[in-house]
């Protein structure tokens, strides 16, 4: 058993639905019971509440960013959102691209595998776990225009964008100011005050 | 066995949640803790607040940043192990379970786990083990509060009256039965208690609850939780209890009705997402025994633990603690233990996952004599016990079938090395079935009365021996043998399957090889003396057995508001040793057959009703009998809870446990109290 000696398990399966016995659906009104068994269909693989929040959270960040021309003046492009790693995000990210956009671009996700793909979207997210690799990637779309988003602890030092952080249980972020700048990226102040830490190693120049 | 869902779902339905409403700042935070059903509800009731939106997501995306930085994630870290993939009979008993059930102490509570074997003694003592060897001083169990060992040197028995843990702070009680002793150490021979108090984030605001009844006459406590920065919370908390006489086998009071005070502090500092501080201390006294016996415990504890990578954390605690017990039938003794402990979990490769640590315990022990029965001879001496663990996860398919191996090697000052390897395997043929089976050796190392000549305790009433000399001598049990530690090598077989969404099944079984078992069974040297002698009897390596029998339970959430539980314990023991060493009281030491039901009804969304039936086969002396417990509880706001509990409700009283050296034997009356809760 790998677990920590102060606790064994957490017990996360030890799940029960209850019965949904015919009488119950009909004392909920139909919609509610219809949701519900969407609900229950699909969550074989149950996303944290986490995860959740992080899609929110990428959603969110792409209207505090503006892209590159070259990026985002192909409106009839989709905005293609990748995911490296292991998808933490389950359905959640399919979910959310539907009926949304950026920047009138509908969105679409795709599961990045390669360094090559990873330059062809427009926001690269790298679940935990892919530290060894982080160097690689990362420079190889350096100054791509990627929005690159993480959640290890040396993203940004390998030159990620914005990087997730937990604290007591809360996300917050830190972005990497010149690394943004440097694939012609432009994260708006409120973003930036938003950011637990900024991380502009050199100073814009002066008018 | 997980917290039901009945209540929360009522809620849910009633769209009460609303992750922007402070107040249910808790709720939520219980919601979230538990996996896939809560989070599941989580998502029914975000769609619920966000009207026809169909995702959990999507209404967290129309939210804006700041919206989602006041959001928390109490999410479950990745290497906590599911319950469904661990490789050992492992019950959970939830804050919810606890609270459902009426019990007023964690040794009350365990009634519920199968295969445990739970007796009252009396009114503050208890007989607790897993499968078999139950007693007052049953020796084969390990029981820790929050990683804290609670079991004495002195027997290796655990005093369940200082055990006084606020029940509304325990985020679960985690039973394992069978050996855990690779990972867990000595004394972690038939099972290992794991008493989780919550984090002091997740107990912030304000709470106290009093009652009272016939046989618990007295309860009541409160705690506080508030936050000293962003990141770093505490609770302070005090609790009182005062417990009746229970009556002996004629009906007369026991003389055994005693008062318990708990109280302490928890802190918890959490420093970016994988780092995670706690210091925690408490006191707790117990007055014994109609004012005639008193205990105390305080105790200090502080760990650090840090999240390296999802497959990597280490972990470093250490903790002080003093057990002062003083009592009239036994003896007068001050426990003064130091324990520093350190674990590293990291991944070796791709598949393989290598946990490793190491322990040094300090016991400072002095014992003095109160009662000539149990006669001190050097209660004076300390111990030192070493310990280093290696554990390898090999996932060999991962997510199938995963191998474990690992080893603990200890040192003691009685045996010396003693190793305690384990194998264990899990096979996953579907998401919904798991299969695990295990090959362990433990062992149990010799208490200080059984390693050390620490007394001499009086068994019987003078006798005229045949052999040596004239005159009569007292047969007394002395512990100057040196025995050996007792080894037991268990073979384990699981079964856990999820037919439905609303069923769980899980069958267990095992196969338990003991040998060398410390008990009398020989006399020793007899010392003449006037006008009586003496005659030692060493506690010895004399007996050896075989148990077999495994547990069985069923859980039904019938609707979402009814939750049905069934479990069937079976142990069937065979001791042999010699006839003195009563190898027959061993074998009927713990009852063979357990049958218990549980209910969990929400009957209306305030009010509920719980019941739980069990049947317990005889043990030694001791008939069989059949009880019930019943609470009902309403809430009439949501920070108010009445509740009446009914407990042993089908006779007026009932023995449960046999003749023990040196405790009164009383039987469990029927008892009723009433309780007030409230949280603001």
């Amino acid at each position: 058993m790998t677990t920590g000696r102060q606790s064994f398990t957490r017990y996360g399966s030890n799940y029960l639905l209850p019965a949904k016995t015919m009488w119950r659906w009909l004392v909920r009104t139909l919609v509610l019971a219809a949701v519900l068994s969407v609900s229950v269909g699909f969550s074989a693989e149950p996303i944290s509440k986490e995860y959740q929040l992080k899609a929110a959270f990428i959603y969110n960040f792409t209207k505090f960013v503006d892209w590159p021309a070259q990026r985002s003046e192909s409106k009839d492009l989709p905005f293609t959102i990748g995911v490296f790693g292991k998808n933490p995000f389950g359905d959640e990210l399919n979910k959310l691209a539907q009926g949304r956009s950026v920047n009138g671009r509908p969105m679409i996700i795709k599961t990045i595998t390669s360094t090559n793909e990873a330059a062809s979207v427009d926001l690269l997210f790298v679940s935990g776990g892919q530290e060894e690799l982080l160097g690689k990637l990362l420079g190889a779309i350096q100054g791509a225009g990627v929005l690159t988003i993480g959640e290890s602890k040396s993203f940004a030092d390998h030159g990620g964008i914005i990087n997730f952080i937990t604290e007591a249980d809360k996300i917050r972020f830190e972005i990497n100011l010149d690394e943004a700048e440097r694939g012609g990226l432009k994260l708006r102040a409120q973003l930036l005050k938003l950011a637990k830490n900024v991380q502009r190693k050199t100073e814009p120049a002066q008018p | 066995m997980k917290k039901s869902p009945a209540t929360t779902f009522g809620a849910v339905w009633r769209g009460e949640f609303s992750p922007s409403n402070p107040q249910q700042q808790k709720p939520l935070g219980d919601i979230l803790r538990n996996s896939f059903l809560t989070r599941l509800l989580l998502a029914i009731s975000m769609l619920y607040i966000s009207t026809g939106v169909s995702s959990a997501s999507q209404s967290l995306a129309d939210m804006s940043l700041e919206q989602l930085m006041n959001e928390t994630v109490t999410s479950v870290s990745k290497r906590e192990q599911k319950l469904g993939d661990a490789p050992a009979a492992i019950s959970v008993l939830s804050n919810e379970d606890i609270r459902r059930s009426g019990v007023t102490s964690i040794a009350e509570a365990l009634r519920m786990v199968p295969g445990m074997s739970v007796s009252a003694v009396n009114s503050s003592q208890w007989a607790i083990s897993a499968r078999g060897f139950n007693g007052v001083y049953a020796n084969k169990l390990l029981v820790m509060v929050d990683g804290r060992a609670v079991y004495t040197p002195l027997f290796a028995g655990v005093y369940w009256d200082l055990q006084q843990t606020m029940l509304e702070d325990v985020d679960r009680l985690e039973v394992i039965r069978g050996p855990g002793a690779t990972v867990w150490g000595a004394n972690a021979v038939n099972g290992v208690i794991n008493v989780v108090t919550l984090s002091a984030k997740d107990t912030q605001g304000a709470m106290i609850y009093g009652g009272g009844g016939d046989v618990h006459q007295a309860l009541g406590g409160g705690r506080y939780g508030g936050k000293i920065s962003e990141d770093t919370f505490y609770r302070v908390f005090g609790s009182y209890q005062l417990n009746d006489d229970y009556p002996l086998s004629n009906g007369q009071p026991a003389n055994d009705s005693w008062q318990g005070w708990h109280g302490g502090f928890r802190l918890d500092h959490y420093v970016e997402r994988d780092t995670h501080l706690t210091w925690q201390s408490d006191v707790t006294v117990s007055d014994l025994d109609d004012h005639v016996s008193d205990a105390y415990n305080v105790n200090t504890l502080g760990r650090w633990t840090r999240e390296l990578s999802d497959r990597s954390s280490v972990e470093a605690q250490a903790y002080y603690d003093r057990t002062y017990r003083n009592e009239v039938m036994r003896a007068r003794s001050t426990t003064d233990t130091i324990d520093l402990t350190m674990q590293h979990t990291f991944g070796l490769s791709e598949h393989n996952d290598l946990m490793w640590g190491m322990g040094y315990r300090f016991i400072g022990n002095k014992i003095e004599q109160t009662t000539p029965l149990a006669a001190v001879r050097n209660g004076d001496f300390d111990l030192h016990l070493f310990s280093a663990f290696l554990q390898d996860e090999f996932k060999i398919v991962p997510e199938k079938f995963t191998v474990t191996l690992g080893t603990k090697v200890e040192h003691n000052d009685f045996t010396g090395f003693e190793i305690q390897p384990s194998l264990r395997a899990v096979f996953k043929p579907t998401e919904r079935q798991t299969l695990w089976a295990a090959v362990s050796r433990a062992v149990r190392t010799p208490s200080e009365i059984e390693g050390s000549d620490v007394g001499a305790i009086t068994v019987a009433a003078p006798f005229e021996p045949f052999g040596p000399g004239n005159g009569f001598y007292t047969p007394t049990l002395v512990g100057n043998a040196e025995p050996d530690a007792e080894v037991l090598w268990a073979y384990e077989l699981g079964y856990r399957l999820q037919p439905a969404n609303f069923m769980n099944v899980e069958v267990n079984a095992f196969y338990n090889d003991y040998s060398r078992i410390i008990t009398y069974g020989e006399f020793g040297q007899f010392i003449p003396g006037a006008p009586v002698g003496t005659a030692e009897i060493p506690l010895m390596n004399l007996q050896s057995g075989k148990t077999y029998g495994g547990e069985a339970l069923v859980t039904v959430a019938a609707t979402d508001a009814w939750r049905l539980t069934a479990s069937y314990s079976l142990l069937v023991a065979n001791i042999q040793g010699s006839p003195l060493s009563d190898p027959e009281g061993a074998e009927r030491s713990s009852p063979r057959n357990q049958v218990a039901l549980r209910s969990a009804l929400d009957f209306t969304k305030r009010s509920s009703l719980d019941v739980q039936c069990r049947y317990v086969d005889s043990i030694r002396s001791v008939p069989s009998y059949i009880t019930a417990d019943i609470r009902i509880s309403y809430r009439p706001t949501e920070k108010l809870e009445l509740s009446i509990v009914g407990q042993n409700l089908l006779d007026d009283r009932h023995p449960e446990h046999g003749t023990e050296l040196l405790s009164v034997i009383a039987e469990a009356p029927r008892g009723i109290y009433g309780k007030i809760t409230l949280r603001f």
